[in-house]
């Protein structure tokens, strides 16, 4: 049982790195309007002509990566 | 456009939820009205009148429709009805004008090599998520828009968009069908900077606590499991000093801020239901190293943890219950939603935003516009509407080189005014301030939480003081300890000092759903008790806006009349039409139509009638009505009480057939319904009722003494105070509830001030949405209702009290007679936070309303 001292600390530290995530997320502002984005989630993107353009045009260009 | 007559049930003075919002809408409503106009929505009203009346309140919710509907989105309704319904969208559709030229409205367009353009716009009329998603859903179908992504929180949208295709401008035609305006934007207040702060700080303190708890928890429960089963002690320990190292962290980091408010509670010597959990939190971090210091099997640890958890999630429901409130007042009086049209040396116009406007710029205001900025009259004579500013209920007279103050409702022909102060130095820019002032001066009140809090806290300091000192004397200070966390841990007020917030939330809720949107949660717990409640008279007793109240003369001029005024959008044309929609049969409405209708400048209207036999020359003359014209409206008296049509004549409007006067109609501020009934009924509840109000004294003191006749006793009656008098009488020292109600700019410091301010949906564009309290529609019905639901809501607060206070009695005096074992009490804990829970949930704050369709 001694692999206890190694894993207890190793599974405290996996969850910290969860954690370290979790953070970054609500630093960076992704926490900070919860309404549209749960309600986003719920429609389907319908296949639309722009969007190849968009995939042309490469990247995502907004600001707050919503 | 008369075909689109035909499809509505124009007789029927039924309420119909509009199909786009779902706001209740009468169909005589001047609003309602707005839809019928504009050629492009022809083919939806064809498709209303199929689907058995179809109603919608105003324009903008017409072309939503129709572009919902269009674009094959209907996903809206259904996605909408997920939300809770909101504040209604714009009224009047603003145009996008001011965006055909950017830099002179101040708008930042950031170029990226690939030739797009990034542009960060305003969007008014945004208050659900369905609207954010609509207004990003509509991106595929504008040529040359790339992306359109909405940020909910500062209510703005970027656009990314090729230029050579299309304009921002563009994109706001599109979107102002959907009854979306965009608009320059402002960047965030300082004040929205912060709140997202501290929003993100409550988040982060619950992330780190949940952390903390949940490695506890299971760190806990190898140990108990170990007791158990056996375990060798080396590991226990291990695990027990893993445990309260978390333990103290969870104490540390997202515990600190009960440490921090105790500290201030303390030295500002207010008892805080902050101090008992402060000690809790350090009598449990004692206890964890105590106890993995001696190796002893009670741990502690798990229940500091899961209990900063609870603490914190239990701050953050408040925090977000009153949330709204911080976004104060004084945010109320924007200017930056108004456009000026700004006349250059040449002669040529620009639309811009009015708080670009300088000093010395010239501007032009047409009739049924509002004047952007202070300042004088240079050419042009007409009446303005100054209610919403200083409560004066009659329009006034301008002529050249009168002062005109920003903001006040050109009603007849166009002014071309020169700008003589900038936004910040303007009467609107004063009462702001004056507002900012009010609110910092405002003495806040003790919240019944914390009243009833601080006795306890005292209560069970004295309790756990006294077993921890007569355990140590009967058996030492290991028990001592143990006996004396049990208290505190199972004492512990968190389901006291949930209650409160968690009952205001869920009555919060509820009260939106009638249409009552409380931002400060407090406030609702303070209409409890009744004081005095001070009304503004123009906007909130009455309607505040122009209706017809009477019409002398004969019947077949109305529908030419009707034809003539349907199409202009002029405040008084608005409430023509309102009034002869109903009267005019549906018939005349196709058959009679008008052609060369034009404004004449600082008379009236006129235009050309042709009906079924004969075609006539109507001219349509305004003109105030001074309050010794009233006799006349006294004849009119179409709504059966000679008092009010007394009392609420402002404007004629003659009509002249071919030169020949045939009559006229006569114009006025309405009471609203049910005000009498309303007042009476306050006064039997116990409540004292006051009248301030800016509209001249003759006419306040009319209007007093037509209630007082009917069974209103007034405190006090006040007319013609400017908002600085208005404040200051609001403010005045009373030791009852000072509850102010109303509408206009002219009220918001009173708003401000006073103990409540209840701000009520009037005439005026000017948005009071952010005052403690809004009402949404039907103003006085709802007061009645949200002080019966403010006295349950109070009542459903202590019934949580008294249960949680039983069951403190009875565990403290178990725990301080040695009975519970802290790990018991720790079980315990959760429970009576649960209980309080499902009381605060099952609390009747609000009882449906069951008048709901016969209010209107």
């Amino acid at each position: 049982m001694s692999v206890l001292y190694i894993a207890l600390p190793v599974a405290i530290l996996l969850g910290g790195v969860a954690l370290w995530g979790c953070l970054y997320c609500i630093r960076s502002g992704q926490y900070d309007e919860m309404e549209s984005s749960s309600m986003r989630i719920l429609i389907d993107d319908k296949p639309v002509a722009s969007q190849e353009v968009q995939r042309e045009s490469g990247t995502d260009r907004t600001e707050d990566g919503l | 456009m008369s075909g689109a007559l035909a499809g509505r049930e124009s007789d029927s003075k039924s309420t119909l939820q509009c199909a786009h919002c779902g706001l209740q809408t009468r169909v005589d409503d001047p609003a309602a009205w707005g839809y019928t106009r504009g050629e492009s929505q022809n083919e939806v009203r064809g498709e209303a009148s199929d689907s058995q009346g179809m109603v919608f309140c105003c324009q903008g919710c017409m072309g939503a429709y129709a572009l919902i509907h269009g674009l094959g989105l209907e996903d809206f309704y259904s996605l909408r009805d997920l939300t809770q319904k909101s504040p209604h969208p714009v009224r009047h559709i603003r145009s996008s004008e001011v965006l055909r030229d950017l830099e002179a409205a101040g708008v930042q367009v950031e170029a990226f090599s690939d030739g797009l353009c990034r542009v960060r716009l305003g969007v008014d009329g945004l208050h659900c998520a369905a609207c954010s998603w609509l207004i990003e859903s509509v991106q595929p179908s504008i040529q040359g828009l790339r992306s359109a992504r909405v940020r909910w929180s500062d209510a703005s949208v970027e656009l990314i968009y090729d230029p050579s295709k299309t304009q921002p401008k563009q994109v706001a035609d599109h979107l102002s069908r959907l009854g979306y305006v965009l608009r320059p934007w402002t960047p965030n207040t300082q004040e929205d900077t912060e709140q997202i702060a501290i929003q993100r700080e409550h988040w982060k303190g619950i992330a780190v606590a949940f952390f903390l708890a949940a490695n506890a928890m299971w760190i806990g429960i190898s140990l108990y499991a170990g007791e158990a089963t056996g375990m060798a002690s080396s590991h226990a320990m291990f695990l027990r000093w893993t445990g309260a190292i978390l333990g103290l962290l969870s104490a540390l980091f997202p515990g600190r801020i009960f440490f921090q408010s105790a500290w201030q509670s303390l030295k500002a010597r207010v008892p805080h239901v902050d101090v008992p959990v402060a000690i809790g939190l350090f009598v449990g971090t004692i206890g964890s190293f105590a106890g993995a210091a001696l190796g002893s099997s009670d741990v502690y640890f798990d229940s500091l943890a899961s209990l900063v958890l609870l603490l914190r999630v239990g701050r953050y429901i408040q925090y977000r219950a009153q949330y709204r409130s911080g976004l104060s007042i004084s945010k109320l009086l924007r200017f930056q939603e108004m456009d000026a049209v700004r006349i250059s040396e040449d002669g040529s116009e620009t639309t811009v935003p009015a708080y670009r406007l300088q000093r010395g710029d010239l501007v032009r205001v047409l009739a049924g516009e509002k004047v952007p900025a202070d300042g004088v009259v240079e050419r042009g004579e007409s009446y303005l509407q100054t209610a919403f500013l200083t409560g004066e209920s009659r329009p006034q007279s301008v002529v050249v080189g009168d002062d005109v103050i920003g903001g006040t409702l050109n009603l007849r022909s166009p002014l071309w005014v020169r700008v003589r102060a900038t936004a910040e130095n303007s009467r609107m820019g004063q009462l702001n301030e004056l507002i900012r002032q009010a609110s910092a001066d405002r003495t806040p009140l003790i919240q019944l939480a914390d009243r009833v809090g601080g006795v306890f806290v005292w209560v069970v300091l004295a309790i756990a003081l006294g077993t921890a000192i007569s355990w140590w004397m009967i058996s030492g200070w290991q028990i001592a300890l143990e006996h004396t966390i049990a208290l505190l841990t199972i004492a512990c007020p968190c389901a006291l000092a949930l209650a409160a917030p968690l009952v205001i939330t869920v009555a919060l809720g509820r009260a939106a759903r009638e249409g009552i949107w409380i931002r400060d949660g407090n406030s609702l717990e303070r209409l409890a008790n009744p004081g005095t409640i001070w009304f503004d008279k123009t906007g909130t007793l009455t309607t505040g806006d122009l209706r017809v109240i009477g019409w002398q003369g004969p019947k077949w001029v109305l529908p030419g009349v009707f034809a003539i005024e349907s199409q202009s959008d002029h405040p008084v044309a608005r409430a023509l039409c309102a009034y002869l929609q109903p009267l005019v049969a549906r018939e005349s409405q196709i058959a009679v139509t008008a052609s060369q209708v034009e404004q004449i400048y600082g008379l009236g209207v006129q235009g050309i009638v042709s009906g079924d036999e004969r075609t006539n020359r109507f001219v349509l003359r305004g003109d105030r009505c001074e309050l010794s014209n009233a006799s006349e409206s006294k004849r009119v008296g179409t709504d059966g009480e000679d008092a009010v049509g007394e009392y609420s004549a402002q404007m004629r409007v003659q009509v002249e057939v071919d030169g020949e006067p045939v009559g006229a109609f006569v114009l006025g501020d309405a009471l609203r319904t049910g005000v009498v009934e309303t007042l009476v009924k306050l006064q039997r509840m116990g409540w004292e009722v006051g009248l301030l109000s800016g509209d001249s004294v003759d006419r306040v003191h009319a209007f007093a003494e037509l209630m007082r006749r009917k069974g209103v006793h007034w405190r006090e009656v006040a007319g013609g105070v400017s908002p600085e008098e208005k404040l200051q009488r609001i403010a005045r020292p009373d030791a009852r509830l000072r509850v102010m109600v109303g509408d206009g700019v002219n009220d918001a410091a009173a708003l401000a001030i006073a103990d409540v301010g209840i701000a009520v949906r009037g005439p005026s564009e000017i948005s009071l949405r952010n005052a403690p309290i809004y009402i949404g529609e039907d103003p006085l019905g709802s007061l009645l209702r949200l002080l019966d639901a403010s006295k349950r809501t109070v009542w459903g607060i202590y019934r949580c009290f008294a249960a949680s206070l039983i069951y403190n009695m009875i565990t403290i005096s178990l725990a301080a007679s040695g009975l519970i074992h802290p790990l018991l009490a720790a079980v315990f804990m959760p429970i009576s936070g649960i209980t309080v829970l499902i009381m605060a949930w099952s609390a009747k704050t609000f009882p449906p309303n069951t008048k709901k369709g016969s209010v209107h």
